[in-house]
């Protein structure tokens, strides 16, 4: 690789790792795997010999292809059953906008995981990337109107997930003196 | 409300037909109003705290030791010295050579279909179209009229579903066509490559009631033949669903 292809691929990465560890991890929940998506990711870029020749379509070949690796690695392990929400939807309490105060990232993430997989990952391109539905559709390679459907349905599980945890969270019994160490 | 809780936080589109007219209607709407508010206000927060995870501090680091690691690719379409070279090489040699053994050399067949279909799409294709569209009889009516002429067909199950639209490109010289298709039910998109049965002079594709399964890099596949096309189908659902959809018969 010349010197100024591989001081390109350098800044390709310094620029794209982040935002592709932060989709690995809202996908698989654990560091190591995220880790090890974001860098099979960048390999499989760098060993493609230049396919993609427009460097508006990288990014959206990035997240493409480490989703498809997601996909193909990780699904069988999926960790969460699947739910109907539309049975459960309308029954149980959300979070509201304003509880989000006592919600901090680990929390929101940990929440994000428990969304069933087919919700996920457009919730996470919509809350990461802040892309449109269209966008997401692309690179999740689904169509639009299922985008729309998902991202309506995975946010109404997510506020429930969200409820639920703050709801154990004021369950627990905290010592006087003490609730500096819990979430308030 | 569909429509507006699928516009990600931040400032509203402005080249989005649709979102105006339901920002329109939200704002005649003080019910539908409030819910807006109440759901923007949730997703501004979730982004935030989503944003806030940092990669672990060594990744980057690794990532870029691992690309320093990386032999070169071969770049594309490119004319280099060595480039040329190896092609006056070659043509030395296909001149040299007896005929029979070109004719077994430039061979043709579903295997090198399937092998090379998978490689396009895993590397080469940039996830364009050269007519989206949705409906595959449009999409059959398009390539019918174009120069190539091409007749598609597709199995009952999959003719009715959602397309995202016709590519063309070409394999070893002659036209090919992808359609990919999104089957009722499924999450993942089959892909549909065809090219004009003459150009597998000696494949023993089979019909459309034995496809043939195989596994090609990360794809499942099936190839067959239909009239007068060779098609393979590729997919990330697993060999169990592809065959599913695609044993499905005509109503």
């Amino acid at each position: 690789m010349s010197a100024a292809a591989g001081n390109d691929a350098d800044s390709l990465v310094v620029e794209f790792y982040a935002p592709l560890y932060r989709f690995a991890f809202s996908l698989c929940g654990s560091q190591a795997p995220a880790s090890d998506l974001t860098q099979e990711t960048f390999y499989r870029y760098l060993t493609s010999g230049g396919a993609i020749r427009d460097p508006s379509k990288v990014k959206g070949w990035l997240f493409t292809t480490l989703y498809r690796e997601f996909l193909r690695s990780y699904r069988r392990n999926a960790r969460f059953p699947h739910l109907e929400l539309e049975e459960v939807e309308s029954d149980l309490p959300k979070v509201e906008a304003a509880d989000m105060e006592q919600i901090d990232g680990q929390l929101a993430m940990d929440a994000l995981q428990e969304v069933d997989e087919v919700y996920r990952g457009p919730l996470s391109l919509f809350y990461l990337e802040s892309l449109s539905y269209t966008e997401i559709a692309a690179m999740l390679e689904i169509p639009v109107g299922t985008v729309m459907s998902r991202l309506s349905r995975g946010r109404s599980h997510l506020r429930q997930i969200l409820k639920n945890r703050l709801s154990a969270e004021d369950r627990k019994v905290i010592p006087l003196g003490n609730r500096t160490s819990g979430r308030s | 409300m569909f429509i507006l809780g699928a516009c990600p936080p931040g400032p509203w589109p402005t080249d989005d037909a649709q979102v105006a007219e339901a920002l329109a209607f939200a704002e005649s709407d003080p019910g539908l109003q409030a819910w807006l508010v109440e759901t923007r206000s949730f997703d501004a927060a979730m982004a935030g705290r989503l944003r806030s995870i940092e990669p672990p501090a060594d990744l980057l680091d690794s990532i870029l030791a691992g690309r320093r690691a990386t032999p070169a690719p071969v770049p594309r379409r490119r004319w280099t010295t060595r480039t040329v070279l190896a092609l006056a090489a070659t043509i030395a040699l296909v001149i040299a050579v007896p005929a029979a053994w070109i004719s077994f050399s430039q061979k043709t067949d579903a295997a090198a279909l399937r092998k090379d279909a998978a490689t396009f799409l895993s590397e080469k294709w940039e996830h364009d179209f050269d007519y989206p569209e949705s409906s595959f009889p449009k999409i059959q009516e398009w390539a019918a009229q174009q120069s190539f002429h091409a007749r598609l067909d597709a199995p009952a199950a999959l003719a009715k579903s959602r397309t995202y639209g016709c590519k063309v490109f070409k394999w070893r010289g002659h036209t090919a066509t992808l359609v990919c298709f999104v089957p009722e039910g499924q999450s993942q998109v089959v892909h549909i490559i065809s090219v004009d049965r003459s150009a597998l002079p000696t494949d023993g594709t089979a019909s459309p009631d034995q496809r043939q399964l195989a596994k090609a890099g990360e794809w499942n596949t099936a190839s067959w033949h239909q009239g007068a096309r060779s098609y393979v189908a590729l997919t990330q659902l697993t060999p169990e669903t592809l065959s599913r959809i695609l044993a499905v018969k005509s109503l």
